[in-house]
């Protein structure tokens, strides 16, 4: 049995601190929801844990100059209940709302979920959808912007330096006419990790009932979640209807089979992601 | 929910427990402390199938706090078995507590005893094993080829040594009437094969022991058991000492659904680490250790069946492939179960049961709630739906017409259990139940949502029973079923229960006192029941079968009659009447019609106890003389969504005939928990494990899914159903209820999804995937045949 140290920066200044500790072995902990799984089960020995929870700096959600602002220990549960998240990033609230249990959504952070880059993390497709960058501290205090996708370095990596970490996240806010939703899909109705999700982000008009800019993302079906570039550029101008939704399923299910090709789960997942289509269509236009 | 007559039964009672249970003051097995407790890690084998070929402890040995560490070269060599409910003679002493040859993923090679968890841990790390690698058969196809390799090479049954061919450790080949002649009158045969899936029990409470070395040399057990005399027997045979040496304690249990049923190896290897350091040892199975050491039996059920063209049952022919995994835990009595239980679905003159139980190179499995019946319901109702289909008959008027009466002979546990059957609530259960769920409305009607046509909904039913306990007529050479209890007043007019009966979380304990209070005539909350031991209590079979309060509960009332006519002869001489002149009513004494003249029970019992006119205490014994079946109908109502695979059941019924009922809470519970087991069996529940290497691939509950309370039909939409009956060879007219809720769930909910989009899985569980790519080939099937038409019209236009 090796020792561990623990660190509880209180602040960004403890934290760069204490990230001058850090070792290729430590690890930072959010609401240790993924971290902790792995201690039980000894897949890990850290020398060092810094604990985020207690840097109160890093817990807040709000808006700047257009801009939306989530620090990296908010809870998925803060996110799920923030007025301001359900206007103008509704994708990233309803991807929190299906996340877990009521028990893992109080304790997990958006940080963690960012951090962990698992490939079926729930809020990725959701900030993939809003054009997220995540924000990095390192060890001399210094900060700096990554779009989301260069923090996702493979499933379960994360292209961070061993003495950084995740200390937010920020995307623009997506107030009306752009409307969003996310659906997902488990092997149960709850407490159940995706095996496809998807968030749809687009400008809506709702005159012309009228696509006019799109913002796709899919998690679970590749090594992280990803744009579904060329669908959105088919969807701008196209009126809603049924073989809209008929169409976008479709093209969907091409993007995963060039996604996921030769994968055993790939029968399955081409066929049930126009299920996932239909429900985003639904949840967005009431059809 | 039926009236009875009863004052105490019927009603709405708290467990006795419950208030410890909720403010967290009970203990349960794995909270027990003692001073200088040990701590017991097994090592277990990477592989699947292998020969420990060298094993170094020595490093381990130095590890800080490590007090002992044990190999197959220290453990007694003593063939062991593990579930001491069938007679011995029937039973398969197939393990000892370490291996030299290891046979799953997760088998015994090697024990430390620890002062810490931790230190415990740390020792396993440093343990060195060498093995020589065998090819090793996951599933009971593989096990069964000719150039398989063997499993076990030595087992005895009972003491009689097994000679072991391949895998197969045992086969069966029963016959009753004329099958072939049966086959030939039929105008219709259907044969069908189905698979079940290997759940695991999934309780909320791990395996957990303490041994205490006792100061006279003895060994106290602390174990979650579901039978502590069961226990004694496996810890004692397997450490080759007097059953006397070992005093096995009752404790309150965290759900088992069959997992402690047997000893899962850990309870003996601390007993035999107890008695080598002279020091408490605790064990505590890890969750995925849990998944490498239970779990319900996977099996292969042909069934064919003979009708005549009106739709009765001529003849039967269950053939069953049982996997036992590892170990034969439960022996080969899986297979004689699953194919047995057959026997008793249905009304039919000519049956035949055959099978085969074969070992593979995964880990031993057990009972989990229906003890082989769900797979015989799989298979048995999903024929039957079929059957009626072809046969162009009402599935329910089918089954109706084949049902078995009061009166008819039933097979409760095999062909070796016989009994009669002498309370039926089926007619009660099939009428109620196509009602509340709306059959005949809902069968043809699939569209709940006009704009969403891709969900689809349909209705479907299944039924059967459980047996309740093991009893049958003639004491049998298959299985123990034989209970005690002892009852004695104390001096303030409580009463006190001594048995051995375990509480699996059900509320068994609870109605024990149920039947005392009721009985005597006591208020339920002045009967206490001891959790004791097997030092004090007189023997009991483990709690299984369904048969806790059926069989178990009949000796308590024997006793508490026996104590009944102590009171009542004593309040007889204290009135200066006869005892048939007074009664007993809220733990009061009165005559007939004169209620406020009472003497308290307390004042019976103490002018008894100090006068010397004896002791208020009895002991009663019972062996059960049949195990009534408790029957069930189960409908749910489901939605598919026709995109993705996904079923909800939006509405259910479940509808129980268990006799008279002791607490309405506990039998409300088993129904609506039942209903829950059933539907995950049947849509998403399996333990997984790679065909070749053995791995575990789901061995925890992030992989292993049960469904959620969000997965279950809105609490407004499963209508409850208790028929009306009263079990006369039952105590006080009960019948079993916790395993015939679960068995016909599986079959029901895929009669539902065939209504709703046409299309059968005969594979175990119906999974998102497995339906998806059914409902596609369907959809495939119905755009050629569309397709054709079109052509065929345009031919015909041309
Ligand atoms: C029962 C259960 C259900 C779950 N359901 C879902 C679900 O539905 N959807 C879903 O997406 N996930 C789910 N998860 C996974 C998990 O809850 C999420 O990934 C969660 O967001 C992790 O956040 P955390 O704060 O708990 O992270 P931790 O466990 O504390 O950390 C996760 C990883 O990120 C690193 N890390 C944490 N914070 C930072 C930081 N600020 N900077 C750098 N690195 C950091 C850690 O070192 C670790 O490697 C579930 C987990 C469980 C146990």
């Amino acid at each position: 049995m090796s020792s561990l140290q623990v660190l509880t920066p209180k602040n960004n200044t403890e934290l760069a601190e204490a990230l001058k500790q850090a070792t290729p072995k430590s690890k930072i902990l959010g609401g240790g929801t993924d971290l902790v799984i792995l201690l039980n089960k000894d897949e890990i020995e850290p020398d060092l844990i810094i604990d985020m929870t207690a840097n109160k700096e890093l817990n807040y959600i709000k808006e700047e100059d257009g801009d939306i602002y989530i620090g990296a220990i908010t809870t998925i549960t803060e996110i799920h209940d923030s007025e301001l998240i359900n206007e103008k990033a509704r994708c990233l609230a309803k991807a929190c709302e299906k996340f877990g249990s009521t028990q893992i959504r109080n304790k997990a952070t958006i940080g963690g979920n960012i951090a962990n880059a698992s490939p079926a993390g729930d809020t990725l497709p959701a900030l993939k959808a809003l054009d997220a960058e995540v924000s990095v501290i390192n060890s001399k205090g210094e900060a700096r912007f990554l779009p989301l996708g260069d923090v996702l370095a493979g499933p379960n990596k994360n292209s961070l330096n061993v003495d950084e970490a995740v200390i937010g996240v920020k995307f623009s806010a997506h107030a009306k006419p752009w409307i969003s939703t996310f659906a997902k899909l488990g092997t149960r109705t709850a407490v159940t990790i995706s095996r496809i999700s998807l968030a749809v982000n687009v400008v809506y008009d709702e005159a012309t009932n009228t696509i006019n800019d799109a913002k796709i993302a899919l998690g679970a079906v590749g090594k992280a979640a990803f744009r579904a570039a060329k669908l959105e550029e088919e969807l701008k101008g196209k009126v809603v209807n049924k073989e809209l939704r008929a169409k976008f399923a479709e093209k969907l299910s091409e993007v995963i089979q060039e996604s996921i090709p030769g994968r055993a789960s790939l029968p399955y997942k081409k066929e049930a992601i126009k299920g996932v289509a239909y429900q985003a269509f639904e949840d967005l236009f009431s059809m | 929910m039926p009236v009875n007559k009863y004052d105490v039964l019927g009603k709405r009672l708290d467990k006795i427990e419950a208030r410890q249970k909720a403010t967290g003051k009970l203990k349960f097995t794995g909270d027990l402390k003692f001073p200088g407790m040990l701590h017991c890690k097994i090592l277990r084998s990477p592989h699947a199938h292998a020969i420990v070929k060298s094993i170094d402890t020595s490093e381990a040995f130095k590890v800080d706090g490590v007090v002992d560490v044990i190999t197959y070269e220290d453990v007694p060599k003593i063939l062991s078995m593990h579930q001491f409910l069938h007679v011995p003679e029937v039973m398969y002493y197939d393990s000892y507590l370490l291996e030299k040859h290891v046979r799953h993923v997760g088998d015994r090679v090697a024990a430390v005893a620890a002062t810490t968890e931790e230190a415990a841990k740390e020792a396993l790390k440093k343990i060195k094993v060498e093995y020589e690698i065998l090819p090793a058969a996951i599933t009971a196809e593989d096990a069964l080829k000719p150039d398989a390799a063997q499993i076990h090479e030595e087992a005895k049954r009972g003491d009689k040594p097994v000679e072991l061919k391949g895998n197969v450790l045992d086969t069966c080949d029963v016959t009753i009437g004329d099958v072939d002649k049966g086959f030939a009158d039929a105008d219709y045969v259907i044969e069908r094969t189905y698979r079940t899936s290997k759940p695991n029990n999934g309780q909320l409470e791990r395996t957990a022991v303490v041994c205490v070395p006792r100061d006279d040399g003895r060994l106290d057990v602390y174990a979650t058991s579901q039978g502590i005399h069961a226990m004694r027997m496996n810890i004692s045979h397997s450490l080759g000492i007097p059953a006397s040496k070992l005093n096995c304690h009752r404790m309150y249990l965290g759900g088992t659904f069959g997992a402690h049923i047997h000893t899962g190896f850990i309870e003996n290897i601390c007993a035999f680490l107890a008695l080598r350091t002279g020091r408490p040892v605790r064990g505590e199975k890890t969750r995925e250790e849990m998944f490498l050491s239970c779990g319900r039996h996977p099996m292969i059920v042909k069934v064919k069946a003979g009708f005549t063209k009106d739709g009765k049952l001529l003849a039967l022919h269950s053939d069953v492939t049982d996997d036992t995994g590892s170990y034969a835990f439960s022996g080969s009595s899986k297979m004689a179960l699953t194919a047995g239980f057959t026997l008793s679905m249905y009304k039919c003159p000519n049956l035949r049961i055959t099978g085969r139980s074969v070992y593979t190179n995964t880990p031993p499995l057990t009972a989990m709630r229906g003890a082989g019946n769900p797979q015989a319901h799989w298979a048995v109702e999903n024929m039957m739906e079929e059957a009626a289909e072809d046969l162009g008959i009402d599935p329910i008027e089918l089954r109706r017409m084949n049902l078995l009466q009061v009166g008819d002979r039933f097979f409760g546990q095999g062909p070796q259990v016989i009994s009669t059957i002498r309370s039926s609530g089926n007619d009660q259960l099939l009428e109620k139940g196509k009602k509340l769920i709306g059959w005949d409305e809902k069968r043809n009607n699939h569209i709940p949502y006009p704009d969403k046509p891709w969900i689809r909904r349909g209705v479907g039913m299944a039924r059967g029973f459980h047996t309740s306990g093991c009893g049958s007529e003639k004491p049998n050479a298959f299985i123990i079923d034989h209970s005690c209890a002892t009852l004695k007043m104390n001096e303030d007019g409580t009463a006190q229960l001594m048995n051995a009966a375990a509480d699996l979380g059900a509320g068994t304990l609870s109605a024990h006192a149920s039947l005392v209070a009721e009985v005597i005539g006591l208020k339920y909350e002045d009967v206490i029941v001891n959790l004791g031991d097997s030092d004090s209590a007189p023997f009991d079979g483990p709690t299984h079968a369904s048969r806790g309060l059926y069989g178990a509960g009949q000796p308590v009332v024997k006793a508490a009659e026996e104590v009944k006519q102590i009171l009542l002869e004593w309040a007889a001489r204290m009135f200066q009447c006869g005892p048939e002149d007074v009664e007993i009513k809220e733990s009061k004494v009165f005559k007939h019609n004169e209620p406020e003249n009472y003497i308290p029970v307390a004042d019976v019992v103490r002018k008894g106890h100090f006068s010397g006119w004896g002791a208020a205490a009895s002991t009663a014994s019972v062996r059960p003389k049949a195990c009534p079946p408790h029957f069930i109908a189960i409908f749910v109502e489901v939605e598919v969504n026709t995109l993705t695979g996904q079923v909800k059941v939006v509405n259910a019924v479940s509808g129980v005939d268990t006799g008279t009922v002791v607490n309405l809470n506990n039998v409300e519970g088993q129904m609506v928990g039942g209903l829950h087991m059933g539907m995950g069996y049947a849509l998403i529940e399996d333990t997984i494990f790679d065909r070749k290497t053995g791995e575990p691939k789901n061995a925890s509950f992030a992989g292993f899914h049960i469904l959620t309370v969000k997965d279950m039909p809105d609490p407004d939409n499963i209508d409850l159903v208790i028929a009306d009956t009263f079990e006369p060879t039952g105590p006080l007219g009960a019948k079993g209820i916790g395993e015939g809720v679960t068995n016909p769930v599986a079959p029901a909910v895929a009669n539902a999804i065939y209504n709703a989009v046409g299309v059968r899985i005969n594979d175990l569980p119906m999974t998102q995937e497995k339906l998806l790519a059914k409902i596609k080939e369907v959809e495939a099937k119905m755009d050629d045949l569309a397709m054709t038409q079109k052509n065929v019209k345009e031919t015909v236009r041309e």
